[in-house]
């Protein structure tokens, strides 16, 4: 396990930091006067396209981590995350600065992006099949989605499902895998070669870690996939190894339009983008209790489609 | 108890949009941005609704004939009880 507790240098207090990254369609401008978080982005976003703060580009989002002046900063060292010169989150202990730039960046694209639906779930692709995977909560999408790309699956995304509006395909993001809690030792064991970020304390109680993202997904960012499995993976302490079992196409179609952010807004053409990928797709349910034993499954299930 | 004469056509079929699977059907109003569920009885009423204007007596034939069951008054209440379910949703209408 290469957790690294000192980080790649990166300047002294007070010197800032900014990049204009490319995240799969997106280009972000990144900044922050916080030396770790620097250092964060800088490990965690290796490999992803990325010019120095003076190039002149483009950028969809300026974002930003920066610590909290005034008052504040005396009494508890705080960050806050703006985009774009507005803030939309409460300020957070600076040790959750990554976690704040992360969950900043989901809710740029997920609230601004006009040209994807955005669903909340994982997506994984292998042999050119994608898998969908939505996201009940503490389903185990994350422990899963770190599951498959430690073995040889290319990830898209951990968070968010982009579905384009024009052809149905999915696009990468790539992005950091968030992981809490028990999930952190399940892939530590799972993947022991992976990088992870030291825990830090969840905002939600408890610990999270963010996973880097596999170099080959990261150096395919720019390949969408067709959508040919939705997988609505459900971890049940006492449920058997895995079970995977068909799932109706009404009810995967309900799982996944409770999960798309703003669905409402694309009209007919939302419905008939999200219900045209249930359509192309095979649906299960996974309950599991053992991660070896999900991704088995999970196998099976392209093997099988690859033979048809 | 709808009329037996009764016809009954969709009410706005270019605002609806729908997807049929296995036995049951999620459709999309564009009018009011809803989008329903139907279970298998509520889907075989509007797919039969949906290749033209059926009368009461057409409906609970086919829809008995559908789910394997005898067109007797049972069926005649449930086909009564759909239509109504589908008028307040906006989504079927009697005709003429």
């Amino acid at each position: 396990m290469a957790i690294s507790p000192v980080l790649p240098g990166r300047g002294r207090s007070g010197e800032k930091f900014g990049k204009f990254i490319g995240i799969g369609p997106f280009v972000f401008f990144l900044s922050t006067d916080i030396p770790l978080l620097a250092a964060m982005i800088e490990t965690l976003y290796e490999g992803f396209p990325a010019w120095e703060a003076s190039a002149n580009r483009f950028a969809d989002f300026h974002v930003g981590v920066h610590r909290v002046s005034g008052m504040r900063r005396i009494v508890r060292r705080q960050a806050v995350f703006d985009i774009d010169g507005f803030r939309p989150f409460f300020p957070l202990a600076s040790g959750q600065a990554l976690m704040m730039l992360e969950g900043g960046l989901n809710w740029a694209i997920a609230e601004n992006i006009s040209f994807f639906l955005v669903i909340h779930a994982g997506v994984v692709e292998r042999n050119g099949l994608a898998m969908v995977l939505p996201a009940p909560p503490g389903g185990g999408k994350s422990t899963l989605t770190a599951g498959l790309v430690h073995r040889g699956w290319r990830l898209l995304s951990d968070e968010l499902a982009l579905l384009s509006l024009e052809e149905g395909t999915l696009s990468a993001l790539a992005r950091p895998i968030a992981l809490k809690n028990e999930s952190i030792g399940v892939i530590r064991r799972a993947a022991p070669q992976s990088w992870m970020t030291p825990p830090m304390p969840n905002i939600e109680g408890g610990d999270v870690i963010y996973l880097k993202p596999p170099a080959d997904s990261v150096a395919r960012i720019g390949e969408r996939a067709v959508p040919a499995f939705i997988v609505v993976p459900r971890f049940q302490r006492d449920a058997d190894a895995a079970l995977l079992e068909p799932k109706s196409r009404p009810q995967a179609f309900r799982e996944l339009a409770d999960g798309t952010y703003r669905l409402s807004l694309y009209g007919r053409r939302g419905f008939e983008t999200l219900a045209g990928m249930v359509d192309r797709c095979q649906c299960y349910d996974l309950r599991f209790s053992d991660l070896d034993a999900a991704i088995q499954a999970c196998e099976r299930l392209t093997r099988g489609a690859l033979r048809r | 108890m709808a009329e037996r004469e009764q016809y009954w056509t969709v009410e706005a079929p270019q605002a609806l949009a729908w997807f049929s699977w296995d036995t049951e059907t999620v459709l999309y109003d564009e009018r009011s941005g809803d989008i329903h569920y139907f279970d298998e009885a509520i889907s075989t009423i509007f797919e039969r609704i949906v290749q033209g204007p059926r009368s009461f007596d057409d409906l609970v034939i086919f829809a008995a004939d559908r789910l394997q069951v005898v067109a007797d008054s049972e069926m005649e209440a449930m086909v009564s009880e759909i239509l109504m379910i589908l008028r307040d949703k906006q989504v079927v209408t009697p005709a003429g």
